[in-house]
């Protein structure tokens, strides 16, 4: 099967200029970069502030190309642009402020804006709309002011605008951050949702490690490599490293941990409250 | 250095077909040195209710007092409110706007009439307590990640050294160990100064493992008002209001469930732990 995304030493270079415009040093962002995800996949990206996440994430949607390296999206390389529409309509990107995203006044005009400008015909688009509002929950609120509703809602409007696209891959980059409990759970829920029925692939970038836990499969960054890769239970086993670089593991993992240190008879890479229940109650 | 709101109603767009009651008849007492925490539904009036701690939004109707004085009096000084409520904002990107993150945390400090020393030293200070890399220093606000922009900000309020400090979910997008680090950085704050803390966040852990009183805010109302303990009880009615309970609370009610003799309520992973030690060591744990 051809990857939905192959990374093959993938480097990215800012360069960091003075008020003259003088370059005054270089950000190594994403350092020899391999990464394969298959179609369908749900991946998970961890990683410290400044460790090259986003970057790696706009590679996908070919907001930027690579300084040295290659990257595939769905056959396609993001160096050559002429590539650059065709990946855009393959990977689509939710970003964390979901303020920031919405354009129109009105729900399913905003949701329509994403195919109206690659050109789908009107009528198309609209069952576009209607569909991709569907699979988020959102068709009651097609002719509502997207400003009025909750930071949750907001989230959803945009996954469905990108839905509207029909990429075969979304690209969430800390889609929950402004969100409240509720809201989080139902942005995490629409994700898994479109992973399992439609097949999409989902690019899941987050410091929450709670989102994690469903996931098939987890990638660590630090410093623009990628220093830890696994499921969420293997990478979830390893505390005191992933402490150790900047992160954390989920609380009921955390307690988990804890409570073996102290004695207790637990195994390890407990991910939730069923498993840790199970195991103190055996 | 107390707060008092007295019944303060705050209407946005107040006369259009946009209107929204944001804050609904709400009163309330911050007092002196507190660490307060703020909860409540995407929505709820928490940065309405923040930004009226510091004039930067007057109440449509009621009163609030700082030290005793009416903030609305004519006499009062608003702008001398504001070097001392400091806050940081929800979106600390707009709050970055020098050429040099150096010169954006120094602005606050040399606004408040400090010499350029002073502000320099402020301005070392705080970006080294946020622990803001020192290679980016005179890198543009705008050309950073995410999180260390969002240190930027909270280094430009704290080099004001306010009395009060006010931050507006501080730790979204900072990786876990920068969450960690600042809220151990704000609690030290408030043991060593004193100083009155009002946290806003969506991390139902973090409140209940840092602060001393919650108020949870639901459409514009306080809802509750008390210790972690006492509102973190309430799991239903926070769940009917999009909240939720720290994962080590739910998981203490689920043993309850299963008729396990769970004492008290755990809010926190260093409670959670040593009750389940005890239920252990009493041979509790298997019914
Ligand atoms: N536009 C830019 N110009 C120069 N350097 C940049 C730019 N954007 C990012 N960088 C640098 O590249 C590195 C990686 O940044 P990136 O935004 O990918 O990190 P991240 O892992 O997404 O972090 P965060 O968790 O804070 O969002 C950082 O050191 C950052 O300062
Ligand atoms: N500038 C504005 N104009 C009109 N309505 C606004 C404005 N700012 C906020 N509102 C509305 O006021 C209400 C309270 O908003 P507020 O920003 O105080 O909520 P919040 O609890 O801080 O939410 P969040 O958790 O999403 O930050 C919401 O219904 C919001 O839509
Ligand atoms: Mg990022
Ligand atoms: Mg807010």
């Amino acid at each position: 099967m051809r990857s939905m995304i192959n990374a093959k030493q993938l480097t990215h270079e800012f360069f960091r200029r003075d008020e003259e415009g003088n370059v005054e040093g270089i950000s190594v962002a994403l350092d020899h970069v391999d990464l394969d995800v298959e179609p369908g996949q749900f991946i998970a990206i961890l990683g410290h502030n400044g460790s090259g996440k986003s970057t790696l994430a706009k590679h996908i949607n070919a907001l930027l190309t690579p300084s040295e390296g290659t990257l595939i999206v769905d056959g396609k390389d993001v160096s050559n642009p002429s590539n650059t529409l065709d990946i855009r309509e393959t990977a689509g990107m939710v970003f964390q402020n979901p303020d920031n995203q919405i354009i129109a006044t009105v729900v399913e005009e905003d949701v329509g804006f994403g195919p109206e400008n690659i050109g789908v015909p009107t009528e198309e688009i609209w069952q576009r709309v209607e569909s991709a509002l569907k699979g988020v929950g959102m068709w009651k609120y097609r002719s509502h002011s997207p400003n009025r509703l909750s930071g949750g809602q907001k989230q959803r409007v945009a996954i469905a605008g990108v839905m509207a696209m029909e990429p075969k891959c979304i690209i969430l980059d800390e889609p929950t951050a402004m969100l409240d409990p509720d809201g989080r759970a139902e942005v995490i829920r629409v994700a898994h949702e479109l992973n399992k029925k439609k097949g999409i692939t989902v690019i899941l970038i987050t410091h929450y490690m709670e989102e994690v836990v469903g996931a098939d499969y987890v990638y660590v960054m630090e410093k623009g490599h990628i220093i830890m890769d696994g499921t969420p239970r293997e990478i979830f086993s390893r505390v005191s490293e992933l402490i150790a670089h900047r992160l954390t593991v989920p609380q009921i993992t955390l307690l988990a941990h804890e409570l073996k240190k102290s004695g207790m008879d637990i195994p390890d890479g407990i991910l939730t409250r069923e498993e840790l229940i199970e195991a103190l109650c055996r | 250095m107390s707060i008092i709101l007295d019944h303060v109603t705050y209407t946005y767009s107040a006369g259009t077909a946009y209107e929204v009651k944001a804050l609904d008849d709400v009163s309330l007492k911050l007092s002196d040195g507190e660490f307060i925490g703020i909860i409540g539904h995407t929505g709820s009036g928490k940065s309405t209710l923040i930004q009226h701690l510091n004039g930067l939004l007057k109440a449509t109707s009621g009163a609030i007092y700082f030290n005793g004085q009416d903030i609305y009096d004519k006499d009062f000084d608003l702008k001398g409110l504001r070097t001392r409520v400091g806050m940081v904002f929800q979106y600390p990107e707009h709050q970055l706007f020098e050429t040099t993150v150096f010169e954006d945390v120094k602005y606050g400090p040399k606004n408040q009439g400090l010499s350029d020393k002073e502000a320099t030293n402020r301005a070392f200070d705080a970006l080294s307590a946020v622990n803001f890399p020192d290679e980016y220093f005179d890198q543009s606000p705008f050309e950073l990640s995410g999180g260390q922009k969002r240190r930027a900000a909270i280094a430009g309020v704290l080099a004001m050294e306010p009395d009060v400090l006010i931050l507006d979910e501080p730790t979204a997008g900072l990786d876990p160990k920068g969450q960690r680090d600042l809220l151990t950085l704000i609690r030290r704050m408030h043991k060593e100064s004193e100083r009155t803390i009002i946290l806003v966040s969506h991390s139902m852990e973090d409140v209940a493992e840092y602060v001393d009183r919650i108020i949870v805010m639901d459409d514009g109302k306080v809802f509750l008002d008390g210790t972690p303990e006492t509102v973190f009880s309430h799991v239903t009615e926070l769940e009917e209001r999009g909240l939720a309970v720290p994962q080590v609370t739910y998981l203490m009610e689920e043993l309850k469930g299963r008729g396990i003799p769970v004492e008290g309520h755990a809010t926190t992973l260093k409670s959670a732990k040593e009750e389940i030690l005890r239920l252990s060591r009493a041979g509790a744990l298997h019914v």
